[in-house]
Order: structure tokens, then sequence, then C-alpha cells
């Protein structure tokens, strides 16, 4: 029975039971169902030529042996064989792979490959998510058949590209513009005829990227085919409904000296968001848009993870996509200082509320990820919600490791890539360090604090501006991520501060600490900025800032 | 009265008939906001109909109230519809809904002060009584919102479709009620139509079609028609009826016949009434339970004869056929296979299949998320319910895919005392659509399944005490008892084919348990045990056969496949041995023998007995041997032991005679004795036809048998007179005592056996043992005679020698009693042949000292 069946002919409680029973869980009953799960896993991969190089010929007979005997993976660990998709070393067969942004560069793209079983989680999960988003309190929630959705996720073979695919069997929706219309079509113009069909015949449901969601509502006007004349022809192709929700708003707009609002125009049932940065963009969107959009968390390697409930502020995992397994932020903090350490995991059920974990992830049904570190970190909001009758530890999605500045959602820049670029700009760049920041639009971005080679001939004539311009062509050049930014944003994601020879290996000479080269801490930046700042004769001149 | 009159009387009454009996009907059923809209409903359309029945008979108090009754309900009939959509759509407008609830409240009350419908009057025209009223140009007021209301309805079940809530054809049955109602009502105003009742026949129609409705949508089931308050209503109807019609007739046919009892007629036709309504009521019910409650009463009786047949029996297998014979006739179209929880495990074994063609070879495991799920259910539920629960998503994918499979569509998990004891799995034999099972199937299987599980109960415990009394409790082996019956039963089965018998008994466990504790010897028997089992397999039985022996049963195998077994058990016992893990190493052989059917044995007796006599040869060999019972190698065997036996008794002579020396000296009488009983019993045995290695142990036997009466006080020993209880008791012991001191003898305690048993009685009344029969060893039979016989012609300090004939005649008569009846023959026959030399002591002449009697 597809989902728009069951909606027909089952009770709601039912459909609520079968997508959204998983928040019923005690926190016991939920370990119970990990437990098992990853044994099924344990069990398919030790069957494996991959799962056996991890097992070293003898499988795991308990979870507590399995934590014990596989190490904690990369994607280094797997490349050999998910690049060249040999499907002969996997534990199953895979349906479909899907691909993700590596390290940009010359590591462009991840891949993983998914079963059917997986894909029918993914399925399973992606429903619940849309139950949920239109849900206002446990059991109540308003999915209709026909709905209108404006998708604006990456497309395939991204893993939110899946989610058009996964859905359309299940329920009849009108995706703005069709999915195979949009195959045809970059992001940026699937995005933009999307916004100018939902102007016309309105929209219900609103999945997208934070980041791009957030754009939107600040250009509403942009998007939707600019003003005046645009505006004109846009209205002659408007339902009755959405012109007659247009003209209000203008109305009201011109009433009150204030600018249209997405909220003024559109009704919504469910709003969805993914990606990096949400929690920074999510007030501000709900206040935008009139509903408050709920969060998913998920990936390319674990596909939909994790989602939101009816309140919208937490996230819960999903107990049959992934076992679950935490590093407190302690542990890898460690690990960066020490690259030897091994960092010590905890369970679901051993979490402690406030604190930061990155997540290791062993991707259940046949998936080939073990004990893999994603690269995310998320932050335990509390262990559990009485409020909404939750025994389950919520969620809030903080970041990337340190180590990765992740720029809206698209990509991933990782010392190597720096270093590369600035060794292909041939730019007489000494030392360095570069951070993720935000602008005062909400925008991050990368800062790269860099000085340069005082004995070079060349430094002297190099402006900020210059070498920012430089780096910038070169990143774009090296990292496609990167160049879609410029292009679907419309922003340069890079930011440059020239330091004054010599003020890293002070700071370094000073404190005793050397400064990490990517995703070094607030206070160290400000610290090295002191030493750049005093005056000369004491530690050097000001810094020199440009964007 | 005119065909109109008679039909404005009679349409109405079956539409008040049809009216009531589905209210009351809708009454009965499961309660909820819907089905509560729905009695409304047809409360306005009994309104309507029981006034417009009431006002044309004119009843009392009079055809003005019977009107209000009857335009109120049909003024009601609007907004009641609107409520029923409104529950039926599960819409949610309740502002809505109170607007046209309080605009046709205010529209009633209206009407009820003739507003809108003006000066009803009942007129008579000729013959015919009509009905005639004026319309008040107020009265589009009403009009208007009924066709807002009916619109407004429309509408709830348009947005209820449009929104995917419900199909279209749900609605098909209220589409059409409601058309032939609005029909019905709109042609009473043509003047063709006037003089017909047509209003309150369409709505008859109306409510039989929304009845039709809920019914289909599992609301109200249609044998709640056989419930008691539709049946008295339709008997009561049904009557009163018959009653009008046929009044008139049966009063003029009462005078004509009855005259002089015109007096009592009321109470003769209120009798006859009440008689009438009786008879309708019963007839009412057998149609309708016939009808509607057949299948029921089928299922209930079949219920009860699957609870009556299963207590009868406590044996499981039984109970699992009672069971699937059962589901065959009640679930037909379901192929169930049946689960029953292993104690040992905690896994659910599949026990049997409603189709014979399902093998049983699944199982479900003890941590299956269905298993907890159906636990905390308690109650047939379907596989459609489980795959929504959160358990659901704990299940492997495999086992996913296994439930697929098996087309899993409905389960029945049994059990007692709050643990699931059995489960069984209805999985639909045809691929398609899943079938709904009705909640009365449902009920039946929640029924069966607790006389089930009290069935389950009694068999399980019955199989516990079984099981405890068939098996040795430490090795968990079957014990001696049952294994010689299921020995029996395998030579039955096989006794076309081939059998063989393996008897394995560890050398010198003893010394094991005392060298390395009894635990440990506890433990190395309950590790063999097991080891056994596994290597038998499903070739045979193993059972402990005595305390350090374990014997095989292994029908259609040849002594190859024996030898086979033995060995592997050798080499499994030498591992477990050696690879103890412990610093001292340990050392534990056995020898096995074998003996198979038919090559050298013919019976099961001669199984047994050849079996232990090929471990005896392997013991006597140096222990740790496999041995096969060969005849000819046995005659050799024979021969060697015959010779070794002689020599180690002639090394023994001068024990042996020192040993009987010391008796003699202590009771003169007995002089030569054990000498003469030695030769008689060896004759004896050499006549039955035991061979020389036996008959030399029975003439050993006949030496020693007497030794133990060396610590016989003298004083009893040479007693003239009776001995006393007291003494015959000490006397008694004689025969342990002997027993006590062959075993100092080096290796002489083959003799043990018929030494022990030369006082034991056919009949059993002998000591020390008290057995009887065969079971005394042929060696003591032998003995048993040899010594009684030289008693008898012998003379004792309590008596003189008897003649030769005397004492055979004494034994003849004790044939059967003391004696083995065959071999006592034998023995007469041995001595009246002459081929025995018997030693005879002369009776004592009369003056011989009286000292010496």
């Amino acid at each position: 029975m597809t989902f728009e069946e069951k909606l027909k002919n089952c009770p709601p409680a039912e459909i609520w039971q079968e997508y959204c029973g998983f928040l019923d869980l005690s926190m016991a009953e939920y370990m119970q169902i990990q437990k098992r799960l990853v044994m099924e896993q344990v069990d398919l991969m030790a069957a494996c030529p991959l799962g056996q190089r991890f097992f070293k010929g003898h499988a795991p007979k308990s979870v507590e042996e399995f934590r014990a005997r596989v190490p904690l993976t990369k994607f280094q660990d797997y490349a050999d064989v998910l690049l060249p998709q040999r499907e002969e070393m996997l534990p199953a067969k895979p349906v479909v792979w899907l691909h993700t942004t590596w390290e940009g560069g010359d590591f462009p793209t991840k891949r993983a490959p998914y079963t059917e079983a997986m894909l029918e989680t993914y399925t399973r999960n992606i429903l619940a998510a849309m139950i949920l988003a239109t849900s206002h309190g446990k059991g109540q929630f308003h999915v209709r058949p026909g709905a209108r959705v404006l998708y604006s996720l990456a497309p395939m073979p991204y893993a939110t590209g899946m989610f058009p695919d996964l859905i359309r069997p299940q329920i009849r929706l009108r995706f703005m513009p069709s999915v195979e219309e949009a195959r045809g079509m970059s992001f940026g113009q699937q995005t933009k005829l999307g916004y100018k069909m939902a102007m016309q015949q309105g929209m219900n449901l609103f999945f997208g990227m934070s980041s791009i969601l957030y754009g939107a509502t600040r250009n509403l006007d942009s998007l939707s085919g600019g003003g005046g004349g645009g505006m004109l022809k846009m209205a002659l192709g408007m339902s009755p409904r959405m012109l007659w929700r247009a003209v209000s708003a203008v109305y009201r707009s011109h009433r009150d000296g204030t600018p249209i609002r997405p909220r003024d125009l559109f009704k919504l049932d469910g709003f969805v968001c993914v990606g990096t940065d949400t929690s920074l963009y999510k007030n501000e969107l709900a206040e935008a848009w009139g509903i408050r959009p709920l969060e998913l968390a998920g990936g390319t390697e674990p596909s939909c993870m994790g989602t939101e409930t009816w309140s919208k502020n937490g996230l819960v995992f999903f107990p049959d996509d992934c076992f679950y397994e935490f590093i407190p932020e302690r542990e890898y903090m460690r690990e960066l200082e020490d690259p030897g350490y091994t960092p010590r995991t905890y369970l679901m059920d051993e979490l402690v509320a406030g604190q930061n974990y990155e997540l290791v992830i062993t991707v259940l049904k046949g998936g080939a990820f073990l004990r893999y570190r994603v690269g995310d970190v998320y932050r335990c909001l509390r262990l559990r919600n009485p409020e909404d009758g939750l025994d389950l530890p919520q969620f809030e999605y903080i970041d990337r490791i340190p180590t990765v500045i992740d720029i809206a959602g698209f990509t991933r820049i990782t010392q190597r890539e720096i270093e590369k670029v600035i060794t292909l700009s041939r730019l007489p760049l000494g030392g360095w360090f570069a951070v993720k920041e935000y602008n005062e639009e909400g925008h991050s971005y990368l800062h790269l604090y860099a000085e340069l080679n005082e004995d070079d001939e060349g430094a002297a004539a190099l402006t900020r501006q210059i070498l920012q311009e430089h780096l910038s062509v070169y990143f774009r050049s090296y990292d496609g991520d990167y160049r879609d930014l410029k292009r679907l944003l419309g922003m340069d994601p890079l930011m440059v501060t020239v330091l004054k020879a010599g003020t890293i290996a002070a700071y370094t000479a000073r404190t005793g600490r050397s400064v990490q080269p990517v995703g070094a801490p607030r206070e160290v930046v400000l610290d090295v900025l002191r030493l750049n700042e005093a005056p000369a004769g004491q530690e050097g001149g000001g810094a020199v800032v440009a964007q | 009265m005119s065909l109109n009159e008679r039909l404005f009387i009679i349409v109405p009454l079956i539409s008040v008939l049809c009216n009531v009996f589905l209210f009351l009907t809708a009454l009965s059923s499961r309660k909820d906001r819907l089905v509560n809209a729905f009695s409304t409903l047809l409360g306005s359309f009994t309104l309507w109909t029981v006034g417009s029945l009431f006002m044309r008979l004119q009843l009392y108090p009079g055809p003005d109230l019977w009107y209000k009754v009857s335009i109120t309900g049909t003024f009601l009939v609007p907004f009641c519809v609107y409520n029923f959509v409104y529950h039926f759509t599960d819409s949610r407008a309740p502002f809505s809904r109170t607007v046209h609830g309080v605009a046709w409240g205010v529209v009633v009350l209206l009407n009820l002060h003739n507003i809108f419908i003006t000066d009803p009057h009942m007129v008579t025209v000729g013959r015919e009584t009509r009905f005639e009223y004026g319309i008040s140009s107020l009265v589009v007021i009403p009009i208007l919102l009924a066709i807002y209301t009916l619109l407004d309805a429309w509408r709830l079940a348009w947005r209820s479709c449009r929104d995917g809530r419900l199909d279209l054809g749900q609605f098909a049955p209220m589409l059409i009620g409601v058309g032939v109602m609005f029909a019905g009502t709109m042609s009473a105003i043509l003047p063709q139509m006037v003089s017909l009742p047509v209003d309150t026949f369409s709505c008859a129609v109306n409510a039989v079609c929304l009845y039709y409705m809920l019914y289909r949508r599992r609301l109200v089931p249609l044998r709640s028609f056989a419930s008691d308050g539709p049946m008295y209503v339709i008997a009561l109807l049904s009557s009163t009826l018959l009653l009008i019609s046929g009044y008139r007739v049966a009063h003029y046919a009462y005078l004509r016949n009855f005259y002089q009892f015109k007096d009592y007629e009321i109470i003769v036709f209120a009798v006859a009434f009440a008689v009438l309504t009786i008879l309708m009521y019963l007839i009412v019910r057998r149609l309708l339970t016939a009808i509607l409650l057949k299948n029921a009463q089928v299922q209930t009786e079949e219920l009860r004869q699957f609870s009556v047949d299963i207590n009868k029996t406590l044996s499981l297998d039984a109970l699992m056929r009672l069971y699937r014979d059962f589901l065959q006739r009640c679930m037909p179209g379901y192929t169930a296979r049946v689960f029953l929880r292993d104690e040992r495990t905690g896994n659910y074994v599949m026990r049997g299949a409603s189709e014979m063609a399902v093998a049983c070879r699944d199982e479900l495991a003890a941590d299956d998320p269905l298993i907890a799920w159906l636990r905390a259910r308690a109650a047939c539920v379907s596989y459609a319910e489980f795959s929504r629960s959160k358990n659901f998503r704990a299940l492997w994918q495999k086992e996913k895919e296994r439930f697929e499979q098996l087309r899993v569509e409905w389960m029945l998990p049994v059990l007692s005392s709050g643990e699931m004891v059995a489960v069984t799995l209805f999985s639909a034999e045809e691929a398609g659509k899943r079938r709904s099972l009705s909640q009365e199937r449902q009920a039946m299987l929640d029924s069966t399944a607790a006389v089930l599980a009290i069935a389950l109960n009694n068999a399980s415990l019955y199989e516990a005490l079984r099981r405890k009394a068939q098996h040795d409790p430490m090795t968990n082996l079957y014990n001696r008892g049952f294994f010689l019956e299921q020995l029996r039963r395998d030579f039955e089965l096989a006794h076309n084919a081939q059998i063989s018998l393996l008897l394995i008994s560890l050398d010198d466990f003893r010394l094991y348990n005392e060298l390395y504790g009894s635990a440990e010897g506890d433990r190395i028997l309950k590790r063999f045990a097991d080891a056994l089992v596994v290597l038998v397999g499903s070739r045979g039985t193993v059972a402990r056969y005595s305390g350090k022996e374990f014997i095989v049963s292994m029908p259609f195998c040849s002594a190859a496949d024996a030898i086979s077994c033995a060995e592997n058990a050798r080499d499994w016992l030498r591992n477990e041995v050696i690879h103890s893990g412990e610093s001292t190493r340990k050392f534990l052989t056995f020898c096995a023998g074998i003996s198979s059917y038919p090559t050298s044995a013919a019976n099961v007796d001669e199984l047994l007995t050849y079996a232990g006599m090929a471990v005896y040869s392997a013991k006597a060999n140096g222990k740790n041997r496999i041995t096969l019972y060969r005849p000819e190698a046995e005659d050799k065997r024979i021969e060697a032991n015959f010779a070794s036996k002689r020599a180690l008794a002639d090394s023994c002579s001068s024990t042996i005679y020192a040993l009987t020396a010391a008796i003699d000296a202590k009771d003169h009488y007995t002089f030569s004795h054990s000498q003469h009983v030695a030769e008689y019993a060896a004759a004896l045995a050499a006549v039955y036809g035991l061979d020389a290695d036996h008959i030399e142990i029975v003439r050993q036997a006949g030496l020693l048998h007497d030794i133990g009466k060396i610590g016989t006080p003298e004083s009893i020993l040479t007693k003239t007179g009776r001995l006393t209880a007291e003494e015959y008791t000490i006397m008694k012991q004689h025969v342990e005592g002997s027993t006590a001191m062959i075993r100092y003898l080096p290796s002489m305690d083959y003799v043990i056996p018929s030494v022990l048993g030369h006082h034991e009685r056919w009949d059993g009344r002998g000591y020390p043992r008290g057995i009887a029969g065969e079971q005394i060893p042929i060696g003591a039979r032998c003995l048993c005679l040899a010594d009684s016989f030289d008693a008898m012609v012998s003379r004792r300090s309590y008596k003189d020698p008897r003649s030769v004939e005397s004492a055979l005649e004494e034994i003849e008569r004790n044939l059967g009693g003391q004696f083995d009846p065959k071999l006592g023959r034998m023995f007469i026959d041995l001595v009246r042949s002459g081929k025995l030399t018997v030693h005879v002591d002369e009776p004592l002449p009369p003056d011989a000292g009286e000292h010496l009697r």
C-alpha cells in the first residue's frame, strides 16, 4: 500500500504510528533496536571482503566486541572500494550510488552505495519527516495528495536529489518544476523556476537548503522575476488565489511601509530545511514564512538520519538508519593535538546534555560504512523532552569538525586544499591559518589570515585586494563546489587578512602553542590579531582586511 | 377501506417498521459519534413516518399532534443528513455545524406555529379521508435552508474525496438514498402522486441505503439484526399488523361461534395477541438466526468441539494434530504455521502446519521483535499492524523478507501466565490483496488461543513428567527402562533389515572418580553423553545403561557403522581428556561391545547379552578396545578364557582349599560339600549347554559358594534344632560374606554373580535380593539345585541323609517354586540316568551317638 493509499484508507493514528511511532520509544527500546540492527550489519559485513578487512577474519559476536575491535574509519579507508564502485566487495548489492563533496580539488567526490533496504528506510524516514513538518502536535498532521512542492535541494547524484524519486511512488505531489523538467536544468535555474511557479500557483510544502532558503527569503523580488514589468507579467500567469494574495500583500506592504514577506504570499503546510548553519537562520525563516522550518539531519553516507518533531526544536535520530556513536568534544580536540590518540566513543544512552559530539555512524541495512566519522558535530540539547513526551535525546547540528570549513553546505575546505591553492597561486605567502566566520548578513565565509614573505621582492606590490582576487580565482578553478557558491548564491566566500610577517611564529613563541591551520579557536585568532596590531617595535603593524 | 387508504396505512407502517428496526439495530452495535449521528437521522425518519402513519389512523390524541410529530421529523431530516455526513467524513467545522443546527431549530419551532405550512386539517371526500394543508410564501425559507444544508453536506463529502480521505464510491449509497428521498418528497406535490404515500416510502429506502453505507464501512455488522431489540419490534409490529388486518374477520367469527362467551372476547383476543406475538418472535428469531448467525453458531460449535477434544489428550503431537484439523476447517484459504516455544532455548520452533506440504523447519528467535510485540498485544492481530509498529523497525531485512515470502497476514499468540507459549502465523494461500478477518473470526481465534493455552500447559507438564520418567537426570539421556522399550521398537522396525547394538563401558571409572573427584566424573559423563548424542545423530537412540555404561541402538545400521561410531566416540574421549586444559594429564578410556542382528544375534535378548559379552571380552583383553561379537571368535575366546580360569583356579587352589578346610573345621558335616556342589553344578551347566568357560565359572562358584560361613558362629552352624529367626538372619548373611571374601581373591570376581544368587528362588522368595526367574544368573540356578541336592543327601547335625530318590522327588515338588523347572528337570534326568556320580552319606545305625544328630 502506498502512502497515499494509506492516507485514504487508514485512520491518521495508524499512519502516525507507522511513520512517527519511533518517537514513542523508550531509551531502552531505542537501544535495543540499534544493537539488534548493528548486529545484522556485522553479520552482512562478515560475509564480504570489505567487512573482513575490518574484522580481520573474526566477526564480532557482540556490540561491545564490535566497538572494541573495529577502528574508527574515514572515507580514505573505503576509497579504493567505493570510488571505483567495486560492488563485489560490498555486503549487499547497491541499487544506486550517490555522490557528495569530499575535500574538493583533487578529491572532489565521495561515493556511497545504497541498497534496496536502505532506500526503503530512507523513504520511510522522509515520509515521517514530511508528516512531522506538517504537524502541530502529536498525531496531528496535514499531508494531502496533490500538494504543490517547491523543491530546492541539491539534485542527483547528491543524497537530497533522491527525495523526489523516493516520494513520488508513494504520493502524488506536484513538484515545481516537475522532476523530469528539473533534471535538464542547473540547480540555479531549477530554484528560480520553482519560485516563479510557486508565485503563480502557490505552494504547500517547501524543501530547501537553509542557505538557499535564507538567500531566497531576503531576495524574494529577484527570485520571483524582479519588480515592475516582471511583476505584471507574473501577475498575468497567477491563479486567482495567488493573485488575491499578491494584491493583498502589496497593499499591506504599501500601507505599513514594510517589504513583502513570503508569509504574505504563501500558506505553507510544511517547511523543511537541511544543511549547515540551519540553526542560525531558523528564527528568521520562521518569522518570514510564518511557519517554523523543520530541520533534517543527514548526508550522503547516512541518508536521512534525523528529524525534528512537531515542536521543531531539536533533532531526533531515526533508530533504524544508522548505529550512532558519539565522540565528545574534548576527545576529538585531544586527537587534534595528538593525532596518534584514539578518541573514545559513547552511545546514545550515554550522552550528556549540552555537550558537543562528533558523530560516528555505522550505516545499517547493508551500507558500506563501519564506525565512520562523518565529520559532523552535533550538540545534545536535552536527554528527554517531557513536554513532547519524548524519552530520546534531541540534537542540534553545529557544524563540520574543526578541520573542515563548510560554506553554506556546498563545499568542504580543508588544510590540504588551501595549501594546494596557495601553491598553485605561487603567491609569496609565509605562515597562514583559516577559520570559518559569518558576515553581518549571516552568511558564512572562509577567512584566511596570511603572512607575506618579508624577503620576497614581489610581496610589497601585493595588496589585500589582489591577494584575495588571486586566491579566489584559484579556489574557483580548483574546487568545483566553491565555484557553485559564487554561481548560486552570488557570493565569494573568501576574506583575506594580511598579517605582519612573523606574527604566527611570535604567537607560538609567546604561548608555546602552535596555531591550527584550519579551525583555530576564536580566542587564538583574537590573540594573534592583538599581536599583529601591537605598535611597531613591539610586535608589528596593523592588520589589513579586505573582502 | 379504499386501496389508497390501505396504502396510506401499510406503506408508512412498513416504513416505520423499517426505521425502528434499523434504529434498534444501530443501537445494539458499537457506539461512536458516527453511529450516534446515524441513530439521530433514523430518529428523525421515525418521527416523520410514525407521525404520518398515526395521523392517517387518526389515533389518540388526534391528527394535530401526529401532524406536528411528522412535520418536525421531516424538517429535522436535512440537518440530520448534514450531521451524519459531517461525522462520516470526519470533518472539522464546528461553527458551520452549529449554525445549521440553530437555523433548523428555529425553523422547527416556527413551523410548530404553522408559519410555513398553514391550516393542516383532515377532509373526507366521499369515502376517502385526506390530509390537506396550505402553504405560506415563507415556506421558501426552509426550502432554501434545506438546499443550503444538503449542499454543504455535499461540500464536506466532496472535500474529503478531494483530500484523499475518502473515495467517492463510499458515498454512492447515500447519493442513491437521498436522491430517492428527494424525488419522493417532491413528487408528493404532484397531483398524480398526491394520493400515494411516496414520501414515507422514500424515507424507508433512504434509511436502508444509509445503513448499507455504514455496513460497508464496517461500523454496523449485519448480525446486529439478530439481536433481541429488533426481533421484538418485528414480532410486535407483525402481530399488530395481523391483528389490524384480521380483527374484523376474527371478531365476526368469534361472535358467530362463541356468542355465549362474547363478554370474554377482549380477554380471549388479548391472550391470542400475546400468543401470536410470542409465536412471531420465535419464528423471526429462528429465521434471522438461520440467515445471519449460522456461521457464528457453526464456529461456536467447532470451538466447543475443539475444546472438548484437546482436553482429552495430553500428547503434544495429538494436540497439534487436533489444532491443525481445527484450523483447516475454520480458516480456509489460510496456511497456518504453529510455533511452540522451546523451553531450553526460548526460541519458537515450528511444530506443525495446516498444509501437509509445508515443511516444519522454521524457527522464530526468542529475541525476534515480533515475539515481544505479540506478547504485549496478546490477541489475534494482523501483520499489517505489526508492520506499522515501532518493533518492526528492529527486524532484520532477511526476517522481513521471510515474513513477506510466507505472506503472513494474521498472527495468533497463545499466552499462558503472561508467557507466550506458542504462536500461529496465518499465511494467505494465494498472493494478492490482503484479506480482512471479521471481528467475530478474530474473537473466535482468541478463544481458541485461550483453550489451546490451557491444553498446551497441561501437555507440557505431562511431557515434563514423561521426560523425567524416561531420562537419566544427570546426562539427560534416555534411561535403561525406556531404552529397552525403544530397542524392542527398533527391532520390530528393523527386523527385516539389520540392527546393531553398541554398549560402551568406561574403563576404571571408579578410579577416575577417586583420582579427579566425583564432580569431574560427573562432568565427563555429561560431556561424553552429549558427544555421543551428536555422533549418533539421527541414526539411533542413546541411553545411559548403568553408572558408567552407555548403550546405543542403531536400527538399519550395520556392525561397521556401530564400530565407526564407537571409534569416533573413542577419538572424542581421547581429545576431551587430553585437552581438558589442566596441568595433570588425565586418562580415561572405554570398552565397546557391538552385537548385530541378524549376523550374530537372533533377538533383542541376544543382542543385549552378546554386546555385554563383547564388552566383557574387551575388558578381559586389556581394556580400551572395541569388540564386535562373533560366534566363532567367541568359541576361541571361551577356550582361552576357560584355560585362563582353570589356571587361575589352580593357582588359587591352595587358598580355596584352606578356606573350605576352615569351614570344615567349624562344621564337620559340610565336609566335601563344596566339592560336591562344584561337581554337580558343573555337570548340570554342561548339560544345560553352557560353554567351557561358563562351566568353569560355575565349578569355581560351587567351590566358593559357602566360604562366607567362616564368619558364621559355630553354634549356629552346628545347631541341631530349628534355627531361631535371629539365627536364620545371621545364617543368611553368609552369602554376602562369601562375595565379600571372593573380592579379595585375585581376579576371581566373575564367580560373584553365581555365588550371590545361589539362595535365590525361582519364585522370588529367596535371598539376599529376592530376584526371580531368569533374573537369577544361570550359574546361581545351577548352584541352587546342586547345593540343595547335596544338602538333602548329606548328613547334617540336625538331620540324617535322605535317599537320592527322595531328594529328587523333593526337587520335583519344588520345580517352579524354589527351582528353575527346566534346569531342575535336567538335573533329575541327569541323576536318574546315572550320568552324575552322587556322593551319598549312609544313614547312621540306630545306636550311633545321639550327639551326632
